[in-house]
């Protein structure tokens, strides 16, 4: 009685172990590797702000000696601080600037519309080779003084997860743009490779 | 003539002198830079006419900083020459001051399209993209030359006097099938394929150190139209690796295609001596071959000869890196080659220094610190009133345009106090 009982239950777990085993077989085969390489940080190509109907090529630009990051002279493209972080890097920010025009043609014209409920929205930088998503977190209002405080902040590389780092200009005056407007946004995830075509 | 004249010029002798004096002694007064850093893409002497893109130089002397040259440069600098059309270059240096110490970096290389460009630090400057290819240059092999005496070596003399009836028709048609065989072949084209070619180069105060990397980087041979591969360069190749290469394929290319032409080229005119054709026709096939291989002797010597990760240290503490230096050597002038020596990716750090304290004139016991370059932006001028090409310069322009407004509105207002005066 003893000996059938025992074959019963050893019957039962080794059932057991074997459906188990089979659902980890087939949950292994559908589920993304965690190990999958992930690609090089490379600087930005692309910035893409869907919502807002914004698509820009990036370049490269330098601060220059007395700290004055100037966005690129084609106000249709905007410029990556070339010694800020790259997509996808786990340290540092990604600081990028572009013109806000008053007559039109800025690339990031319409990003002022962030300033109401755009916290949540989509921002994709592309690399050559990658492609990495953030989510804005924060949107703010600065005056050119209260940027040079948070310079370290908001600019520095020595700390930060590799967050993004927005920068235009509000607040027309009639004859000039009197503040920042800066746009915080954070990875959302890994960066992921690109399709070559 | 007048006593005082002598005194005079003395006078003015002594003036000068000490003027002299003054004006070479004033640079050294100038505060020399602590840290000093430059970058040059790419040097090219084609024909000894040499061109760069110019070499981006920075330096510091712990209070200003100052650069020259553009670390923007174009391919078109190099002028209008057909060897070099390489997509992009990168050049950049930077230099600073902390805690009074120098330090310095610098990189520079050469990328084919699509290349991204990276600024300098403790890294290269570019991440490759599509390859690029330079010219080493066109190889002419047309002067070979066949003569009868080429023909008739290692004949005994009866041979010799047998083959005298038909050398006059053997010598254009041996000549005939050499000219077809170089044509067959064409003209090398020895060419440096490159992903990209560059280095980089970082300076502390008392050490410096330098890196190159070479990218899908190669040497190959176009011959008749097919590309044959020279050499493969390291990616990462220890300073001062050498590399020499020969064109002994161009040669193999060449005796190849001439002993297939010699096969039919000499039937005709070999006819008359059915008897011992088939001897005969060995010998010279041998000679002919001979003959033309003596002429292209050259190709078998070093033609080419290239430094990888050339390092140098002109100075305690500086260091100079170029990725590749290659010279096409004087054995390739028989083809009518324009020698050709080209530096890719040349990058210069230090030596640097420290900002000396100098005491200061009022003796304030607290000297401001100097300042240093900045390491994030302060500020992001990023608005600007219309595009450019609409007329306004932005922000300043449109400052420029409410201060010409606030002028006009003051001129307009003193102008009707003024009026009120005189009514009053």
């Amino acid at each position: 009685m003893l000996a059938r009982r025992t074959d019963a239950a050893l019957s039962g777990l080794t059932t057991g172990l074997l459906v188990l085993a089979l659902l980890m077989a087939v949950a292994g085969w559908l589920a993304p590797s965690s190990q999958a390489e992930e690609p090089p940080a490379t600087p930005p190509q692309r910035l893409r702000l869907a919502s807002l109907d914004v698509a820009a090529d990036v370049v490269p630009i330098e601060v220059s000696p007395d700290g004055v990051l100037d966005p690129p002279a084609d106000p249709s493209t905007v410029g990556w601080w070339q010694r800020s972080a790259r997509p996808g890097s786990d340290r540092g920010q990604t600081v990028i600037t572009g013109h806000t025009v008053h007559t039109g043609g800025g690339a990031l014209d319409p990003v002022i519309d962030l300033e109401d409920g755009g916290v949540g929205a989509r921002v994709v930088l592309t690399t050559r080779v990658a492609r990495q998503v953030y989510r804005v977190t924060e949107v703010l209002d600065t005056t050119r003084e209260e940027l040079a405080e948070r310079s370290e902040e908001l600019f520095g590389q020595d700390g930060g997860d590799g967050r993004l780092v927005l920068v235009t200009c509000t607040d027309w005056n009639g004859t000039t743009y009197e503040k920042n407007l800066v746009v915080i946004a954070e990875q959302q995830g890994p960066a992921t490779a690109r399709r070559r075509s | 003539m007048s006593p005082r004249l002598p005194l005079l010029r003395t006078a003015v002798a002594a003036v000068g002198a000490g003027s002299l004096v003054l004006l070479s002694a004033t640079p050294g007064a100038a505060a020399a830079p602590v840290a000093p850093a430059s970058a040059t893409a790419i040097r090219v002497t084609v024909a000894n006419t040499p061109a760069d893109s110019g070499s981006y130089e920075v330096s510091t002397d712990g209070t200003d900083t100052t650069t020259s040259g553009s670390n923007a440069p174009l391919v078109t600098a190099l002028g209008n020459q057909p060897l070099v059309s390489v997509g992009t270059l990168a050049q950049d240096a930077t230099v600073a001051v902390t805690s009074g110490q120098g330090s310095s970096a610098a990189c520079a290389g050469v990328a084919g399209d699509g290349a991204s460009l990276v600024a300098a630090g403790d890294s290269f400057c570019l991440d490759p993209g599509d390859n690029a290819t330079i010219s080493a240059g066109t190889f002419e092999l047309g002067d070979v030359e066949i003569v009868r005496a080429d023909l008739l070596a290692g004949f005994d003399q009866q041979l010799q006097a047998a083959l005298q009836p038909v050398l006059d028709a053997l010598v254009p048609a041996a000549q005939g099938a050499v000219q077809q065989a170089l044509t067959s072949v064409g003209e090398p084209e020895v060419v440096l394929d490159l992903g990209a070619v560059q280095s980089q180069c970082t300076a502390g105060l008392n050490n410096a150190s330098g890196d190159s990397q070479l990218v899908d980087a190669g040497l190959y041979v176009v011959l008749a139209g097919q590309r044959v591969d020279l050499v493969d360069l390291p990616v990462n190749p220890p300073p001062n690796t050498k590399v020499v290469t020969d064109l002994d394929v161009v040669l193999t290319a060449v005796t190849d295609a001439l002993e297939t032409e010699l096969t039919t080229a000499l039937d005709g005119a070999l006819a008359p001596l059915a008897a011992v054709v088939d001897q005969v026709e060995t010998q010279l096939n041998d000679n002919i071959v001979s003959a033309v291989a003596e002429q292209l002797a050259p190709l078998e010597d070093n033609i080419l000869r290239g430094t990888l990760n050339k390092q140098s240290r002109p100075a305690p503490g500086a260091i100079e890196v170029t990725a590749l230096d290659l010279s096409v050597l004087p054995a390739a002038a028989e083809f009518d080659v324009d020698l050709l020596s080209v530096q890719l990716g040349e990058s210069t750090c230090g030596p640097n220094g420290r900002v000396t304290v100098t005491e200061d004139e009022t003796d304030d016991p607290s000297p401001s610190p100097k300042p240093t370059p900045r390491s994030v932006p302060t500020a992001v001028p990023a608005g600007l009133a219309d595009a450019p090409g609409s007329g306004d310069a932005g922000d300043g322009g449109a400052l420029a345009l409410g201060a010409l407004g606030l002028a006009l509105a003051a001129a307009g207002t003193a102008g009707y106090a003024g009026y009120r005066r005189s009514l009053g």
